[in-house]
């Protein structure tokens, strides 16, 4: 008796089943034996390598950035600045807002910041970030209200990159005190997303 | 990724045709019985799969190591996609297809965490490579125009559309299957392998397996009924039957 023709059904069941996991395991021999290897298969795999395995950058604003001379009265600054949001920075997203470097003007990380790659400056709306593949990007309030319980002002999807622009249509929206958060679409349970924190002047 | 941008290759929508009258050359698997039975599973296939699932289950608590390994058996997918992409007559072409790898692998990086070890980490992978293949071969074929061919639904027509269509509706089917199988409880799924994939008779696997006959085939089959109503569940079967 040929068994693998046999259902008591009478449908094609089994012989759909044998060819899905024959060419399946087809597929599978093939690639673990290089039947099909090609040089850019091995680009592929580094390309993942330096997208998964290396640490995201820091987050940091790039482009429009706007130096303060740290002698420049606040006051000047508000009003030479028109529509620019200060930016003081919280990496790593566990630290509470009481770690922020407010009201600096430093446009150089200074010591520890610095290791850290933590930015501490001024940042000119609209604000843009380099964001690697595999992230998205994430605006909160840290003023929540009406955001709701997670404060979520705009989520966007992880982009291709290499740059990522708050929208304009998001500046009437953004409250006074918000923060840009990338988010790995691969994190590990538990993993923080980094962040930076804006207060808007 | 912008796989709707792409513009076909060139002469793509023209070589389906080439094998017009050669419709088992797309699915060289369509008769499951022609092939010679697989040596039998070994003990060595549950260590593999555990392996790899320890594996998996390393990269998400951030072991580079393990990332490492991990990143290096991703080389499969480009050449999955390939060889899929081969059995339409290669209509995607190089640029599509590296463009497919790239978000074949970011749903497998972004979905790993659901892989539960009851294949090998390429055989899961090889599910999200068929998927993502289907979207950009559908991408292309309406790109391509061949999607008139379709709707027109004329005899008279050389319809390269329908006969992918055709195919494409052969690849749900097995995409449908296999997500079913490995749904099942790994000694079922083990079951099914060993009596299609291999061929072997109920009598070897019961021996092999130190259980009973009738044990096997009572599971074996059950396995068979509870795919088959999940099959009737599913709306792609559904649509196909209509």
């Amino acid at each position: 008796m040929n068994d693998t023709t046999h259902s008591p059904a009478g449908d094609d069941l089994e012989a759909r089943l044998a060819r899905a996991l024959t060419e399946r395991e087809d597929a599978v021999e093939a690639a673990l034996d290089d039947v099909d290897a090609r040089e850019d298969d091995a680009a592929f795999v580094e390309t993942l390598r330096s997208e998964w395995l290396e640490p995201a950058p820091a987050l940091r604003p790039v482009g429009r950035r706007r130096t303060v001379p740290r002698w420049l009265p606040v006051a000047t600054a508000a009003a030479v600045l028109v529509g620019v949001v200060t930016l003081s920075t919280n990496l790593g997203g566990d630290a509470g807002p009481e770690s922020r470097i407010d009201g600096s003007y430093l446009d150089v990380p200074q010591g520890d910041q610095a290791a850290a790659g933590a930015f501490d400056g001024t940042v000119e709306w609209p604000v843009s970030f380099d964001v690697p593949p595999f992230y998205d990007v994430v605006i909160r309030d840290l003023d929540p209200a009406k955001f709701g319980d997670d404060a979520v002002v705009a989520t966007y999807k992880a982009q291709e990159g290499p740059a990522w622009t708050c929208p304009d249509d998001l500046e009437t929206q953004l409250p006074e005190r918000f923060a840009v958060e990338l988010h790995d679409i691969a994190a590990a349970p538990g993993q923080q997303p980094q962040r930076l924190e804006f207060s808007r002047r | 990724m912008e796989t709707d941008s792409q513009e076909p290759p060139q002469g793509g929508a023209e070589r389906p045709q080439e094998h017009a009258e050669e419709p088992a050359v797309l699915f060289p698997h369509a008769a499951a019985t022609d092939h010679a039975p697989r040596p039998p599973t070994t003990a060595t296939d549950d260590a593999l799969w555990a392996a790899d699932l320890e594996l998996v289950q390393q990269t998400l608590t951030g072991d580079r190591t393990a990332g490492h390994a991990f990143v290096d058996r991703m080389v499969c997918i480009p050449r999955f996609l390939r060889r899929l992409d081969r059995r339409y007559g290669s209509p995607l072409g190089d640029d599509v297809l590296s463009d497919l790898s790239q978000e074949v692998a970011a749903r497998v990086w972004r979905d790993r965490s659901r892989f539960a070890g009851k294949s090998r980490l390429e055989s899961w992978v090889f599910g999200y490579a068929r998927r993502v293949y289907l979207e950009g071969l559908g991408s292309w074929k309406d790109q391509s125009g061949l999607h008139v061919a379709l709707d027109e639904g004329s005899d008279q027509h050389v319809d390269p559309g329908a006969r992918v269509a055709d195919a494409v509706a052969v690849e749900l089917d097995a995409q449908a299957i296999l997500e079913l199988v490995d749904e099942l409880p790994a000694r079922d799924a083990e079951v099914i392998r060993e009596k299609l994939v291999e061929g072997a008779p109920f009598s070897a696997i019961a021996r092999g397996r130190g259980e009973d006959i009738n044990a096997v085939k009572t599971r074996y089959y059950r396995a068979l009924d509870r795919i088959r109503s999940r099959l009737h569940d599913d709306p792609r079967e559904r649509d196909s039957q209509r």
